[in-house]
């Protein structure tokens, strides 16, 4: 067996992946071999140092906190929005509030807006998107699309108003025009 | 007696949620510990952990049981590690050469065992990438070059030569360096 092919043997050798007369053979060489021994020694100081290298324990907090992290990073990925795995674990709701009022805002917001928009498209055909003395109308919803779209007549607005947070509905309302906020709220 | 992981994996199929809090536990070091070693910095490695996880999960009825869940989630986390490096464009100009070449100037000739460590770190993260993960497969995880193979998807043969040579690239640093002293 010559240096070269002792060499090719070194890191199989010091893990043990040989199979048994190889490492009697390596060892025999070595037992002669300076140069060999060397390398040999040199290898298994890189395997030590390797082996020596450590990762940080992030702490028993991080890992009783994972799980929810990810379950929550799941949630979103489920909803097809983009997770909130931030690479910072949050204790358990924390890190959901922001996501959850912006989600929240935004429906009021398009709900909002449909009532508002879709009101009028879907009123008569000479209706004037501009004007202001129109109010979203119940009727709207009975001109086409009445199976998709829900019973509006029948939607009780005063427990629905009420149930609204009046810090998100004031904050809607900055957010719309003058207009606006005459037709929607001028008969409350 | 503890359950396996197929057998979690099947309650939390039939609903059943804590199976998935302890699946998750259950390898949420070893995935971390993988991320970490593969990107060095502890909000990369707690996002790349989440997200191979949420990726296990979201895939889950693509998980064929072929191979062992544990083996699956290194497929993933190495696969989002193989991502983020690339999109950091880490790793783009340098190479282990470069750094045998400065193992040779005189900056470093007042090295101790402490520098030593940060340069075999240094040479670690300039190992071509496939090098690289079979070393941390096969050091700080100790999987079989079989199961590394699996995970890499790759054979055991080309696993282990890309251990080895990430092993003497590592030595050629560090004897390049310790000639030097």
């Amino acid at each position: 067996m010559t240096c070269s092919d002792i060499r090719n043997m070194t890191v199989p050798y010091l893990e043990l992946d040989l199979e048994a007369e190889r490492v009697r053979q390596v060892t025999v060489h070595l037992e002669t071999c300076h140069n060999c021994r060397s390398e040999m020694e040199s290898v298994r100081q890189v395997l030590v140092r390797l082996k020596g290298r450590v990762v940080p324990d992030p702490g028993q907090r991080f890992w009783t906190e994972f799980p929810g992290q990810v379950r929550e990073g799941l949630v979103h990925a489920k909803a097809g929005a983009p997770g909130p795995v931030t690479g910072q674990v949050r204790p358990y709701g924390v890190g959901s509030s922001w996501w959850s009022w912006a989600a929240a805002a935004s429906v009021i917001i398009l709900v909002g807006a449909w009532l508002l928009v879709g009101g009028q498209l879907f009123s008569t055909p000479d209706s004037d998107l501009t004007r202001t003395s129109s109010t979203p109308t119940i009727e709207a919803s009975n001109t086409g699309r009445d199976s998709e779209l829900p019973n509006l007549a029948e939607t009780d607005w005063d427990r629905t108003w009420d149930e609204d947070d009046p810090e998100v509905l004031v904050d809607i309302a900055a957010r719309l025009d003058p207009l606006t906020v005459d037709r929607l709220f001028k008969d409350i | 007696m503890e359950e396996s992981d197929n057998q979690l994996l099947d309650r939390y199929a039939a609903g059943e949620e804590p199976a998935f809090e302890e699946l998750v536990r259950r390898h949420q070091r070893t995935i971390y510990d993988l991320a970490y070693r593969m990107l060095e910095n502890h909000a990369d490695a707690t996002d790349l952990a989440q997200r191979t996880f949420v990726q296990a999960f979201l895939h889950l009825r693509s998980f064929r049981r072929e191979s062992s869940f544990r083996t699956w989630l290194f497929q993933i986390g190495l696969n989002l590690c193989r991502n983020a490096i690339r999109d950091r464009g880490r790793r783009t100009h340098e190479n282990v050469e470069d750094l045998q070449l400065a193992a040779s100037s005189d900056i470093f000739e007042a090295a101790a065992e402490a520098e030593v460590r940060d340069r075999l770190g240094s040479a670690i993260r300039k190992l071509p990438e496939r090098q690289r993960e079979a070393l941390v497969l096969r050091v700080y995880h100790n999987h079989a070059f079989a199961e590394i193979g699996a995970i890499m998807s790759c054979s055991e043969g080309t696993a282990k030569a890309n251990y080895h040579h990430a092993v003497n690239k590592l030595r050629q640093v560090l004897v390049g360096k310790e000639s030097n002293l």
